[in-house]
């Protein structure tokens, strides 16, 4: 770590030309966060080949700034209309929709402004530190490894269940089942595409993501009795600010959200959606109240929001370090590297070091950016719970509709993003969770691709997974994430009253 | 809620037999012994047994009791919608996307209770070129056209 190569760094972003495009690229990353349909990923695909005409430094000052601001926006349209504006602030609705309801908007958005914010900036710190040093971990994780994470990640699902644990697992199966649709990732065969080309792909996380939450909401919201208003009452948004008190309190989840995200961050392909799960079933399982997760708290939304976040500069690591994209978004970012003559790896290190420092500054001037930005605009983005409903859901599912286009050009896409709608839809009504089963989806691939893997490489010994001490770690927190669930469960239903899992108080829609 | 979980677990059933039925095309036509058909034969067998828990559990009683009453009514309102959002997909490969949307748009505001005509058209109109600007000419993606002349 070279603190004047560091100072020379932020001297350089922080020249008014980076400095304002910086404050252009966070802007625009928030607003495409924040509408349904677009996503970071899209937008930086996009800008790319823009960047061509420009010198790396300020390429990287935009990519980065659309970046952190996305990953942050996702949380305004999660917490102001229950739909992720990006599939990484999926686990945000569970807690911010219900502080909405209640007329506390401007609280639950303040609260995910300060925890994007300590999450993407103490990762980007991380990352300045100890880039190649983690770089390392990321080499370590082979096939066992990425099983374990994934049936670890899997596991966390017990925690946002909702009310059954048995439905919470059916669902999870479906994500999973649901996950095997089109190529197997070993063999190459197809299964389950019943004669559809498009098929052959499987159902992408946007389609997935898109269709469970966001189109299942909208038809949620329609068979509600006032959804036929013409305009909404104003919903009371309340103050942004948070006491020390409030602050205190949730600081202990920021920080193991952060540590969490950045961990995840860290292993290539392990995208943002599975870190802001795992810190919000972490932080669920951790608490001493774990039955208020999902009536609306400040940890409900502080742990997904550091964890999503903080995954930012954990997926620059192995990106910068090995060549080696730590999640989508910095595998299309790599793309901006080699357009610009560069080899991310040991080499940009010990032929670019200026870049690279430069880079380093450019994260942590994006999250400050992120931050100020974020709460300053707060109070605006907070008013969109009070454009009527029937201006909004029909606007809400036309950009659906085209953000999930847009993924692979494919009309197909869409069709499969209605359909889990509707399915979505049924589900949550008769109490079955969604986010189980878009978290199978996304990690499905994974577990079954690396599961077979490391079976091939042991020519059928199971052995291979338990001499992985990672593999055992992670075996060991699945088992007592399940166990605790079980149990906790138990203490809720006999607490509640005997021979019936829930309560007769009415069904928290959000939490499934 | 006893009578959905019992539904539920039998669409399940069904479904997991027919997964594992098709399955068996694998059989003996991969080169390694883990081929496409023993992860989700694990699946489907994983998910039978959860399906029988289900019902096993709505027979005994145990069931969460919902306040929502999943009527034929609010059924009607969402395949609506849905019908309405398919209808305006197809509709896109003929008239293309700006149309079709700006018609969707009027549509689906109505029905979702805007009574005022001016409004409506305004906004279907102001959205729809907006959003087809953005994605057509800003983000440069390749929308379906007008191809019916």
């Amino acid at each position: 770590m070279n603190f004047d190569m560091l100072l020379q760094g932020f001297s350089v972003v922080f020249q008014p030309y980076h400095f304002l495009l910086a404050i252009f690229a966070v802007l625009v990353g928030i607003l495409v966060g924040a509408l349904p349909g677009m996503t970071a990923a899209m937008t930086i695909a996009l800008l790319v080949p823009l960047t061509y005409g420009i010198d790396p430094t300020p390429s990287f000052v935009l990519l980065l700034g659309i970046y952190n601001g996305a990953i942050y926006g996702g949380s305004i349209s999660a917490v102001t209309i229950c739909i992720p504006g990006t599939a990484a602030a999926a686990a945000t609705i569970f807690d911010g929709y219900p502080m909405a309801m209640r007329g506390e908007a401007g609280k639950a958005l303040g609260m995910a402004v300060i925890a994007s914010f300590f999450g993407g900036l103490v990762s980007a710190i991380i990352m300045t530190f100890l880039s190649p040093q983690l770089a390392k971990v990321a080499l370590r994780f082979g096939p066992p490894e990425y099983f374990g994470i994934a049936m670890f990640a899997i596991s966390v699902l017990v925690f946002i269940s909702g009310k059954s644990l048995l439905k919470g697992l059916i669902s999870g199966m479906f994500g999973l089942v649901l996950a095997t649709i089109g190529m197997d990732p070993n063999s190459g065969m197809e299964r389950f595409t019943f004669g559809f080309s498009e098929m052959m792909q499987g159902i992408g996380i946007i389609p997935g993501c898109i269709g469970f939450f966001a189109f299942s909401q909208i038809f949620l919201e329609i068979d509600k009795p006032f959804m036929h208003a013409v305009r909404s009452t104003s919903a009371k948004i309340g103050t942004f600010l948070l006491s020390w008190k409030e602050l205190k309190r949730v600081f202990p989840t920021m920080v193991k959200s952060t540590l969490i995200g950045t961990f995840i961050g860290i292993i290539p392909g392990i995208g943002c959606e599975t870190g802001c799960f795992v810190a919000y079933g972490e932080a669920k399982r951790a608490s001493k109240n774990p039955e208020r997760f999902g009536t609306g708290i400040l940890e409900g939304i502080a742990a997904p929001e550091a964890g999503n976040n903080a995954t930012t500069g954990g997926a620059m690591i192995p990106m910068l370090s090995l060549g080696v994209p730590g999640d989508a978004i910095t595998a299309v970012m790599l793309g901006a590297f080699t357009l610009h003559g560069l080899t991310p790896g040991p080499l940009l290190f010990r032929d670019h070091l200026d870049l690279v420092y430069n880079i380093f500054a450019a994260m942590i001037m994006a999250n400050i950016l992120m931050g100020v930005l974020g709460w300053t605009l707060a109070r605006y983005y907070a008013r969109i719970v009070n454009i009527p409903k029937a201006f909004l859901f029909p606007m809400v599912s036309v950009l659906c509709i085209i953000g999930t286009f847009a993924v692979n050009l494919s009309m197909f896409d869409v069709y499969v993003a209605v359909a889990l709608g509707f399915i979505g839809y049924c589900m949550r009504k008769y109490e079955y969770p969604v986010a189980p089963a878009l978290i199978a989806i996304i990690l499905g691939p994974l577990a079954e691709a690396n599961y077979c893997r490391a079976l091939m490489l042991s020519h059928g010994s199971y052995l291979i997974f338990f001499k992985s001490w990672i593999f055992d770690v992670f075996l060991l927190m699945s088992i007592v994430s399940f166990t605790f669930a079980f149990i906790q469960r138990k203490q809720l239903a006999r607490m509640m009253g005997a021979g019936e899992e829930g309560s007769d108080e009415p069904a928290a829609i959000i939490t499934n | 809620m006893k009578r959905a979980d019992i539904a539920a677990g039998i669409i399940i059933l069904l479904v997991s037999a027919i997964m594992y039925a098709s399955l068996q095309r694998f059989l003996g036509k991969s080169f390694t012994r883990y081929g496409p058909d023993v992860f989700p034969q694990f699946l489907t067998i994983v998910w039978s047994i959860l399906a029988i828990l289900l019902i096993v559990n709505a027979l005994r009683g145990k069931f969460i009791k919902g306040s929502e009453k999943f009527t034929f009514v609010e059924v009607k309102r969402v395949l609506i919608v849905v019908v309405t959002i398919v209808a305006s997909l197809v509709l896109m490969n003929y008239i293309g996307f700006l149309f079709s949307m700006v018609i969707f748009l009027f549509v689906s505001m109505s029905y979702f209770g805007e009574k005022r005509l001016i409004p409506k058209i305004c906004l279907s109109i102001g959205i729809g070129v907006s959003i087809f600007l953005i994605f057509r000419y800003v983000m440069v993606i390749p929308l379906p056209e007008f191809r019916l002349f």
